[in-house]
Order: C-alpha cells, then sequence, then structure tokens
C-alpha cells in the first residue's frame, strides 16, 4: 500500500470528503428504500379488460414460444358446444377435426360433460399467446379465455418487451403478491 | 334442465366485431347447472420464483464483490478474477438470464424518484447502491467480474490492440450520452432503452430479438481485439462508478516506493488505465490553459442546455402516450387516413381524449425541463474532461487512473514485485537476470 | 470452430423457414371446404396439412433451443481455442516499444483534446438533425390548447368528503330538486324566506342576471355555491358553472367526447331544445347528457373526468329525460325507440371514472320524462316511467322493485310522490296513483285512483301532503285529492302558457309563464293567488330553489332572485 497517510494532501481530504457523503448518501438511500419498499416486489402482468387480443403477445416476447398463455376461468364460461373460441368462424361440423379448430396448435382440448356442456382446457405447453381463441370468446362468447403472463415461464425483464408493444397498454407492473389479473367476470 | 344450444346462425349473420370491448359485460350465456354434478376446474395461478431468490441474489452479489474486492486489492490474482467472472457470468447471466442488473437499476432508481406511484422493489435497490458502496470503497471491482456483461466481454478477449487517446477520449463521452438519455426516458415513464438494447442479455438467455443479439455478438467478437467495447464506450453505469472510484479508498494501486519503473506494465492494461510518468508539463502554461478552460466551460453547458430543449420534443415521442396522443390529434384533424391498434384500443376504453391530450402534456412538460438538466450537465462533464486534458498533472510515477481500471487484475502479473515473479526470477543466473528480454519473457510474454 | 460455423448457418436458414402459425396453405384449403362442405377427401387434407404444420412447428421449437445451446457451447471452444493459441505464440514484452512513449504525451493530449471537441460538435449536430427532422408535429401549445379542462392536478374531487343526508337536502342536485320531485325541503334548508316581490324590468329583487352563452330548455342544478347548467346547438354543447353569490362564469367546457364514425344526428324539435336534460351533481361532479348520446362529467373545477357517447338515441322531438345522481353514481334513463326495439336501458354509471356499474334493459319506448328517486319505508326506489311501463327500481344495483303496466303516450310530465303513492301523468289523459309498496306486476294491486281530471301534456305534477296539481301547457291548474283522486278545485290562467314545472316552497306554490310572469299560489283546498311577478323574459326550464333564493333559466339569461330581509 503506498505510504501517504502521514501526509494527506488536499486531494486526499477531498477525496475522503466525497467519499464519506457518497457513503453516507447510500446509507440514507437504503434506509429510505427498506422503508417505502417494504419487500414490494413488481411482476408483469396483461389486464384482460384492456386487451384487444392482437396477438403480438406471441411474437414479440423474449421466450419463444411466449410466457403469455391463454387461461380459463371456468365459472364464467358457457361450456356451449359451438365454443366460438374452438372452432372457427365457420366451422364444417362441432367435431375436433383439424378444419373445424380455432388454435393453429391445437392447444385447446374440448371434453364432452353432459348433454349439452363441453369443456374446454388449455394445453399450455403447447399454447403460444395468439390470442385466436381469447377474441372468438370474447366477440361471441362469455368471454372466459383470456391471456395471462404466466410466472412460471417468464424471465422478469426489468423492461417487458411486449409491454413495449402492446397497442392497448394492458401490461403493466403488478405487485408480485398478486401476481395474476385473472378475469373474474367484474371489470376493474 | 334444458337449455338452448348456441345457433350456428350466430356466425352466418356475420357479426362485426366492430368496437367489441364492452363485450365482457355480456354473458351471453349462462354458466350451466350440472346435472352429473361436474365440478369446475380451477384456473391455475403458476407461482413464479420463490420470494427468496431475491435475497439469493443480494447474498451472491455482496459474497462476489467481497472475493473481488479480496482478489484485486489482497490476492492481487488475475486467475482468481477469470474465476469470478466465470462464476458471476454463469449465475447472474446465464441462470438469472440478466435481470436484475445494476446498469438497468439506474432507470428503475429513476423511476421511483420521479413516480410516487412506483416503489423500488429491494434486490433491484441493492444492486444498485451495492456496486457503488464497494467501489466507493475498493475500486471498480464490479467491472472487475461481477458485473455479467462485463464478465462476458473480459472472456472473450485475447489479444488486445490499444485504442490511441484521440480515439479512446472522444468515444468515452458515448456513455455520458447514453446516460443522460435513459435518465430522461426512466424519470418520464418512457422508455428503459438501457434494457431494450442491452446487447448480450438475448446470449444470456439464448433467445430474443435477433438484432440485439447479433449486436451482442459483433461486440463481442470487437471485444477480442479492443476490451470491454461496451464497457468502456457505452456503458452508463460506468459512468457513475468510473466518477466514484476517483474518491475510492482503496483501489489498484502502483506503489511508488517499490515500482523500480521497468515499464513492463506499460502494455499489460487494454483500457489504457495506466498513467505513465509525465515531467514534460508546462505549469506555466497549464496556469493559463485552466482559466481558459473554465471560461469555456459555460459555453459546453449552454449548448447542452439548448440541445436538450430542442430535443425536448423529438425524445418526448418515445412515450406512448405522447406518440397515443399525436396519432389521436391526427387521426381527429383528418390528417392521417384510417386507425391503428392503439388508436382504436384507446376508443375502445370510452376514455376522454382530452384527458389523454393533458396527459400527453404533462409528460412533455416533464421532458421540457428535464432534457435540458441533463444535457447541461453532459455539457459540463464534456467541459470538464476537456479542461482536464488541457491541463496534465504533473507526475514522475507510474500511476492507474482510477476512474478506467476496471480492476482486471491483468497488470500485477507483470510486476517484476509480484510474488509468483519474485520467485520465478530468483530461478534465473545473474547473467539471465541481467536481459531484459528473457526477464520479459519470464514475467509474462502477452498473451492477453 | 467449423461446427460452430455449420451450427450458425443451419441456425440461421431454421430462423428464416418459419413454420407459419397463419398459414395461408391452411387458410386456402379452409375457404375450398367453406364451398363444398362435404368434400370429405379435403378434410383429410386438411388435417395431415395441420399435423404436418405442427411437427415443423414444434419440431423448430425444440432445434431452436438446442441450436442455442449448440452455439452457445460452439462459442465457448472457440473462444477457449483462440486463448490458447495466443498463450502459445506469447511475444515478448519489449519495455517503451510497444507503449507510447513518454515523450509523446504532449502531442497525444492535444489531439484527445481537439477529438473531444470534434465528438462534441458531432453529438451537437446528430442532435440538431434529431430536433430538425423528428420534433412533434403537434407542439405542446396545441396540447395546452386540446387540453384546457385538465390543467390542473383534480385534487378537489379527491379531497371532498362524501357528501352526507343533510347535504342532498339543502342542495338542487338535479332537474325539479331533491328526488326530482319538485318539493323544497323548507326544514332542511333552515326555513329561509324565499321571494315574494321582484321585477326584471326595473331589477327589483334580482340578486344579479347572467348571459348564458349557448340556449337549452334544461334548468339550473345547485350545489356549495355553484349554478350549474349546459346549453347546446346543433352542432356544440357546453357545461356551465357560474358563481351563486355574483353569477359570474367560473367556467365553461366543452362537451365532445370520441363518437363512433358515422353516427347519426339526433332529430331535434324547436320546443325541446338541443340542451334539455338538466344536468345532475352529487356534490363533488357535475353530468351532463345531450340528444346525440354525448355524456360528460367534470368535477367542480372545471377538470373533464370522462365523456362518452352512448349512440344517438332514437328519438323523434329529441332526448330530454334528466340525470340523476345516487351516491357516487351517476344514473342515465336512455329510453329511446319502441318498445319491441331492444334499445331501451336504464344505465350507472360511477362517477369518477365513467364505468358503467349496472345496466338493466327495459322494454319500453322513447319517454321524456325524468327519473325520480323516493323514500320508502322498504328504502330508495329510482321510479322511471316510459310507454308502456312505470317502474321502480333499486337505484344500487339497477333490480327491477315494481311495475305497473298500461302506461300510454308521449310521456312528458315526470311522476312525483308523496304519501307512499306514485303520481303519473298520462299525458292528456288521466292521472294515477300507484302505491309504491308493491312487487313484480302491480298493475291490477297497487292502483289505488286514476282521475281524468285535466292531465297535462308537458308540465310535470307536484304534489303536497294532501293534494296533487296539475297544470297543463295552456293554464288549466287542477287540484286533486291524494286519498279519493276526486277533483278538490280547478283553475284557468287565461291567456297564460306554461312549460316550467311548478314548485312547492313550504305552503305556496310558484308557478312560471312561458313569458316569464310568475304566480305564487297557496296550497289548499281552494285558489288563492298571493302574488304576481314579471321576470321579463320568457321561461321554459323549472327554477331551483336554494338558500331563499330562486335561480331561473331565462331564454338568454340565468336569473337569481333574492329578497332582502325588510
Amino acid at each position: 500500500m503506498p505510504d501517504e497517510t502521514h501526509n494527506p494532501t488536499r486531494r486526499d481530504f477531498l477525496r475522503a470528503t466525497v467519499r464519506s457523503g457518497a457513503l453516507l448518501t447510500i446509507g440514507g438511500m437504503s434506509v429510505a428504500m427498506f422503508e417505502r419498499a417494504r419487500g414490494r416486489d413488481w411482476v408483469w402482468q396483461i389486464d384482460p379488460y384492456k386487451c384487444t387480443m392482437c396477438g403480438q403477445c406471441a411474437t414479440e416476447c423474449v421466450l419463444d414460444p411466449s410466457a403469455v398463455k391463454c387461461v380459463h376461468t371456468f365459472p364464467m364460461c358457457g361450456y356451449c358446444d359451438l365454443c366460438t373460441g374452438y372452432f372457427e368462424p365457420q366451422p364444417n361440423s362441432l367435431n375436433t377435426g383439424a378444419e373445424n379448430q380455432l388454435c393453429p396448435v391445437g392447444a385447446i382440448k374440448r371434453k364432452f360433460i353432459e348433454e349439452p356442456y363441453f369443456e374446454y382446457t388449455i394445453d399450455e405447453s403447447l399454447c403460444i399467446g395468439c390470442a385466436k381463441c381469447v377474441a372468438g370468446c370474447t366477440a361471441f362468447g362469455n368471454g372466459s379465455l383470456h391471456l395471462q403472463i404466466r410466472r412460471d415461464k417468464c424471465v422478469d425483464c426489468n423492461d417487458c418487451s411486449i409491454a413495449r408493444k402492446c397497442p392497448a397498454r394492458a401490461i403493466s407492473r403488478v405487485p408480485a403478491d398478486t401476481p395474476y389479473l385473472i378475469k373474474d367476470g367484474h371489470p376493474h | 334442465m334444458s337449455r338452448k344450444t348456441p345457433v350456428i346462425s350466430f356466425f352466418a349473420g356475420g357479426l362485426v366485431l366492430a368496437a367489441g370491448r364492452a363485450a365482457w359485460a355480456i354473458e351471453r350465456f349462462p354458466p350451466p347447472d350440472f346435472e352429473t354434478g361436474h365440478q369446475l376446474p380451477p384456473t391455475e395461478r403458476t407461482a413464479g420464483n420463490p420470494g427468496w431468490y431475491d435475497a439469493l441474489d443480494i447474498t451472491v452479489l455482496f459474497a462476489a464483490l467481497s472475493v473481488g474486492a479480496w482478489l484485486v486489492l489482497k490476492a492481487r490474482s488475475r486467475k482468481g478474477v477469470v474465476g469470478l467472472a466465470i462464476a458471476c457470468l454463469v449465475y447472474f447471466g446465464f441462470w438469472r438470464n440478466g435481470c436484475v442488473c445494476a446498469i438497468g437499476s439506474i432507470q428503475n432508481v429513476t423511476l421511483a424518484l420521479f413516480d410516487s406511484g412506483y416503489a423500488l422493489p429491494v434486490v433491484v435497490g441493492a444492486f444498485f447502491l451495492l456496486p457503488i458502496a464497494f467501489t466507493l470503497l475498493f475500486g471498480r471491482v464490479f467491472c472487475a467480474g461481477v458485473c455479467p456483461l462485463g464478465a462476458i466481454q473480459d472472456l472473450v478477449s485475447f489479444r488486445a490492440l490499444r485504442v490511441p487517446e484521440w480515439l479512446e477520449q472522444p468515444l468515452r463521452v458515448l456513455p455520458y450520452v447514453y446516460l443522460a438519455l435513459a435518465v430522461v426516458l426512466a424519470a418520464t415513464g418512457s422508455a428503459f432503452v438501457i434494457c431494450e438494447y442491452d446487447p448480450f442479455v438475448g446470449i444470456f438467455r439464448l433467445s430474443g430479438g435477433v438484432a440485439m443479439i447479433v449486436f451482442g455478438v459483433v461486440l463481442l467478437a470487437a471485444g477480442m481485439f479492443v476490451v470491454r467495447p461496451y464497457c468502456r464506450y457505452l456503458c452508463p453505469y460506468g459512468v457513475v462508478l468510473g466518477w466514484l472510484s476517483r474518491a475510492s479508498l482503496l483501489h489498484a494501486r502502483i506503489d511508488p516506493t517499490k515500482c523500480i519503473k521497468c515499464r513492463l506494465c506499460e502494455d499489460s492494461c487494454p483500457v489504457n488505465a495506466i498513467n505513465l510518468p509525465d515531467e514534460r508539463v508546462d505549469v506555466q502554461a497549464n496556469r493559463r490553459r485552466l482559466v481558459l478552460g473554465l471560461a469555456v466551460l459555460p459555453v459546453f453547458v449552454l449548448a447542452g442546455a439548448l440541445l436538450g430543449y430542442g430535443l425536448a420534443s423529438p425524445l418526448s415521442r418515445m412515450n406512448t402516450t405522447v406518440q397515443l396522443a399525436e396519432r389521436m390529434h391526427a387521426e381527429q384533424a383528418g390528417a392521417v387516413e384510417g386507425v391503428i391498434k392503439e388508436t382504436e384500443a384507446f376508443r375502445a376504453t370510452g376514455a376522454s381524449v382530452t384527458r389523454l391530450y393533458a396527459d400527453a402534456l404533462a409528460v412533455r412538460r416533464r421532458f421540457a425541463w428535464l432534457t435540458p438538466t441533463a444535457f447541461a450537465l453532459l455539457g459540463l462533464m464534456v467541459g470538464l474532461k476537456r479542461v482536464r486534458l488541457s491541463v496534465p498533472a504533473w507526475r514522475d510515477e507510474y500511476e492507474i487512473e482510477a476512474s478506467r481500471c476496471v480492476a482486471c487484475a491483468r497488470c500485477f502479473e507483470y510486476c517484476p514485485h509480484d510474488a509468483r515473479n519474485v520467485a520465478l526470477l530468483q530461478q534465473l543466473t545473474a547473467e539471465q537476470r541481467d536481459d531484459p528480454e528473457v526477464v520479459a519473457l519470464t514475467v509474462g510474454g502477452i498473451d492477453r | 470452430m467449423l461446427a460452430v460455423g455449420v451450427v450458425m448457418i443451419r441456425q440461421h436458414a431454421l430462423l428464416h423457414a418459419t413454420g407459419p402459425v397463419d398459414s395461408l396453405e391452411l387458410k386456402a384449403l379452409r375457404e375450398r371446404l367453406v364451398d363444398e362442405p362435404l368434400d370429405e377427401p379435403l378434410k383429410e387434407q386438411i388435417r395431415l396439412t395441420d399435423r404436418r404444420l405442427r411437427e415443423t412447428f414444434l419440431q423448430r421449437q425444440r432445434t431452436l433451443s438446442t441450436g442455442a445451446y449448440l452455439l452457445l457451447f460452439g462459442g465457448i471452444v472457440g473462444v477457449l481455442a483462440l486463448k490458447r493459441h495466443a498463450h502459445l505464440h506469447k511475444r515478448a514484452v519489449t519495455p517503451g516499444t510497444v507503449a507510447l512513449n513518454a515523450i509523446d504525451q504532449p502531442l497525444q493530449r492535444d489531439r484527445a483534446r481537439w477529438a473531444v471537441v470534434v465528438m462534441s460538435g458531432a453529438v451537437l449536430i446528430t442532435g440538431v438533425v434529431v430536433i430538425a427532422s423528428m420534433s412533434s408535429p403537434l407542439s405542446s401549445a396545441q396540447l395546452s390548447a386540446l387540453s384546457v379542462a385538465h390543467q390542473r392536478p383534480i385534487a378537489t374531487t379527491r379531497t371532498q368528503a362524501t357528501p352526507d343526508a343533510r347535504q342532498w337536502l339543502v342542495n338542487w342536485p338535479n332537474f325539479r330538486g331533491p328526488g326530482g320531485l319538485g318539493v323544497v325541503p323548507l326544514e332542511a334548508q333552515g326555513n329561509p324566506a324565499y321571494p315574494t316581490a321582484w321585477d326584471g324590468g326595473s331589477q327589483t329583487n334580482v340578486r344579479w342576471r347572467a348571459e348564458v352563452p349557448l340556449g337549452g330548455f334544461n334548468s339550473p342544478v345547485v350545489w356549495g355555491g355553484r349554478v350549474f347548467l349546459s346549453g347546446a346547438t346543433e352542432h356544440e354543447r357546453e357545461v356551465y358553472c357560474y358563481n351563486a353569490a355574483d353569477g359570474v362564469l367560473l367556467w365553461r367546457r366543452k362537451v365532445d367526447p370520441l363518437r363512433r364514425p358515422g353516427l347519426e344526428e339526433p332529430d331535434v324539435m324547436e320546443e325541446t331544445s338541443y340542451a334539455a336534460s338538466t344536468v345532475a351533481v352529487d356534490g363533488r361532479r357535475v353530468y351532463a347528457i345531450f340528444p346525440n348520446g354525448d355524456l360528460a362529467a367534470f368535477d367542480f373545477e372545471g377538470h373533464e373526468l370522462w365523456a362518452k357517447n352512448l349512440g344517438t338515441p332514437d328519438n323523434h322531438y329529441g332526448h330530454a329525460a334528466s340525470l340523476i345522481a345516487f351516491g357516487d353514481t351517476l344514473i342515465v334513463p336512455f329510453d329511446q325507440g319502441y318498445d319491441d326495439d331492444d334499445l331501451s336501458y336504464l344505465a350507472a354509471f360511477d362517477g369518477a371514472k365513467g364505468e358503467q356499474v349496472w345496466k338493466t334493459p327495459r322494454a319500453t319506448s322513447m319517454s321524456w320524462a325524468s327519473p325520480i328517486i323516493v323514500d320508502t319505508p322498504a328504502g330508495k326506489q329510482l321510479v322511471v316511467m316510459a310507454d308502456p311501463l312505470l317502474a321502480a327500481y333499486a337505484p344500487d344495483t339497477g333490480e327491477q322493485l315494481w311495475r305497473c303496466r298500461g302506461i300510454e303516450g308521449e310521456l312528458g310530465p315526470s311522476p312525483t310522490f308523496s304519501g307512499g303513492y306514485v303520481f303519473a301523468v298520462l299525458p292528456d289523459a288521466e292521472l294515477l296513483a300507484v302505491r309504491a309498496d308493491g312487487s313484480d306486476d302491480v298493475t291490477d294491486t297497487h292502483t289505488a285512483w286514476a282521475s281524468d281530471a285535466g292531465a297535462p301534456d308537458i308540465v310535470s305534477p307536484l304534489a303536497d301532503d294532501e293534494r296533487v296539481y296539475q297544470l297543463t301547457t295552456d293554464g288549466l291548474l287542477t287540484a286533486v285529492r291524494i286519498a279519493d283522486g276526486e277533483l278538490v278545485w280547478e283553475h284557468e290562467f287565461d291567456d297564460h302558457d306554461f312549460m316550467a314545472s311548478p314548485t312547492l316552497v313550504g305552503e305556496a306554490i310558484y308557478l312560471f309563464t312561458t313569458k316569464g310572469r310568475a304566480f305564487i299560489i297557496i296550497a289548499g283546498d281552494e285558489f288563492v293567488l298571493t302574488a304576481e311577478c314579471d321576470l321579463g323574459e320568457p321561461v321554459h326550464a323549472s327554477p331551483a330553489f336554494v338558500g331563499g333564493r330562486i335561480y331561473v333559466r331565462g331564454d338568454r339569461h340565468l336569473f337569481c332572485i333574492e329578497q332582502p330581509e325588510p
């Protein structure tokens, strides 16, 4: 170590002053931050009531496939035979044939429950978040299908690249302890 | 319990999706009562990273910084720093996907200062403050190998070309510009440009925008010959740490009482941080230049402020609210044909357009004072840089310039006082020790 | 190294050969199927294509991720190899030859200094180019002019406390005052003395007179020292706020929300005006609606909180039903078209945000009657009248409580309420008394009586504890007993026409003619005229009575009438 302690120059004094000042500021900032933050963390989420189903969630996410998936609020679902989220606008017939399905990756499973009800579940390992089914369900059905950012997939970018492109500005930071904005039938 | 099945004619009617926003309020098909007692499946809420990840990140950061400080200042070990760089690159880069990072945290801190609705998460605050605190105490050990962006660049370098000062100095102006832009855009809640144009995060995640990944690869390729191009010519956090490291308690130093001016380390520094002795300084001329330089300083500040004043308008167009207001106005006034997704979505909300204009105006007003302020400061910094270049310090020793030194520890290996080199030199014969070429080869040929 | 290169090229190729999600091939096949719905081989072909595309897509996803790993691995190997190579080909350090010479330093510094200046210049020039080419076409001055209603932060509405029940009584929050009944709650107001004499010509007892920029037959409403009303022409719609003390126009705001392109222009009769609906206030906000369906909310400082267009209501005279606020929600009666058109509804909006809280569809025709909110032992009821229904709703949920069928005609007069009865006028036909304690269909069970004496066509009826007073446009005033529906008395105002509805002030009833003459009569078992005054300006809107002052809207001016204590 250089031996300069015995003869502190003006520059050394200045440096020490700046250093102490800066360290004190940091201390102050940390205290203020902990006071205010209280462990509050943020994650990105889609407000389904603002979403316009533009389809960019599938293409703009840094992940491929996107961290955005379609989720289903079953209590809102009408369990329709002719599900407008499942079937093409002009379905040839109401069966699971590829020519009738809306989902480009076949991620929606249709299951018969009882006459005349069918249950639709999303296979998230296939879903790419293109919102085709959401658009169909919202326009003609109850709107029980909607997009959400899946927390187990999302890499929590500091600046969400889908949010940058979202035309409806539907993606925002939400508190991490309530990370989902799942539809419940009432607008927020 | 019977119920009408929805009819196909629904589609045949060709219902238009016009302004289909109010749709959510409509329960077109009442949820069924199942006779079979079918239970509705729950809507899954998958959990993200557990909360303790934050604590782990902070702990790892603190530990890495401590180890880094020890490696640079105490062990003086280049190999150790390389090991640390690999470890941090794997953890912060590839494992934690490069988010959160200290460089980006500047924006979060700025946003938290300007937007009361945004509370700074503790982990982001820690990533902003810990490297600063360590820099004040031990120099830029964060840059050495803890920062994954620094680490990946440092690790790929293999044959460093020396960038001449006349090129190095002006290029080092760019980070100031970047910092000014990033702060203004974050403070107005417009964009996080540091994150948006992070060249390496795509490599860490092995996915992302092709353009940015290509940029990252190009930077790494350049970094093979020009060490750490991002750190030197772009990194805005480096500006902050560079300034603070001038006031650091300890940092990598050349001990003037031991230095024998063997000149072996002169070319070992890849970031031009070793200053040579300079005894040809004209003190009289210096004084004259200092007065002149300080006199010209207000010109730089004023030029910066004026530039910022003018840039407020174009920069504000990076804000989505301003973009939307502009487009809405153009559409309302008939200046453009048709609508875009953004205005369509806005119309569907039924929100007031005058309110949108008011919001845009509020954003504008923020830009109107922030941009000139930031750019005036930028002018001041550039002016000061020029003054410093005009007024060289008289120096009779080799010195490490703290603000540039990224504590990579390369130079230590070239010093004959390095413990390992002392041992090696002792194995030579007295004759060999007199031959500078042999000494040089023994101490370490250039293989950076 | 070679391996890395190969992986790179493969990667590149794969990136561009994307398995299309929006496959044109599939789309074309599906379109063919629409034309030939029974073509089984075609179906099979679609299924196969779909399967092939999806397999390629998944395959690509997998290859991409493995490719990325391979590339990374290749990169690491490459870097290691290069480093090894450099290490094996070490050059000796030759002190003083590679590094710059100390002698060069001043020269280097000089160059560096100039280079920094050049760089600053470059930054400056780039900046100037950016300013010149990319500045916003929408200047801040323009934005400022466009958003004049919002320029200060909206602090008042956030800080003000929710008004209590007393404030709803001492103010005049909507058409015909508290509840919309036309009765001044004199006791709650602290028994102020209302003027009994004035003269517009000599300005006697006229505290102030203020010009109203745009016309309209809506009534003034008053809250907390502010008087609100609206005005409109075919192309402009505005809301005004006057200071109640001196008549200074505190603010005027345009209502110009976003409208769906191609919105129909409303049909509006001259007798209705482009601003017939009276505004409503809730103590913190004022709401206004216009015949083209424009609906807007402002705070008391004139900041626009929200504005929207509900679509032009189908109404051949022009929408005229007034708004009424209930707590923090705004209730909008939107009866239109004919009862089988499924167009009519009653809706409530969140006052602060403008979001719809509830909406109740109604199978009713267009109506000009305004809603009233009445107090019954079972709670508050929102009573709305339109052909063919007189119905009560829960004001907080919009749920229908009871309904009475058989309401016919072009309903101008609003209902009123007294002693547990809702009184509804069937224009030019009869007056109906319906008990408000029923549920579901009360047509046959709760109709107490019907009177055919002097039913008006426009002016709303007024009720005190014992009688219902009706006034026809051409001046026939009748009093009908609440107990049995018998006619008590009638009086004919010759040569006077009436549009404004009567108001009960304690024992007195104030009537305003269309010429601006006012008659004050005693509410009792016989007709007693106590005073006659003249405003000197035509009056078509019902006045507001607050704190001893009468606020009357003339055709061009807003008047404040106050009689100083003797």
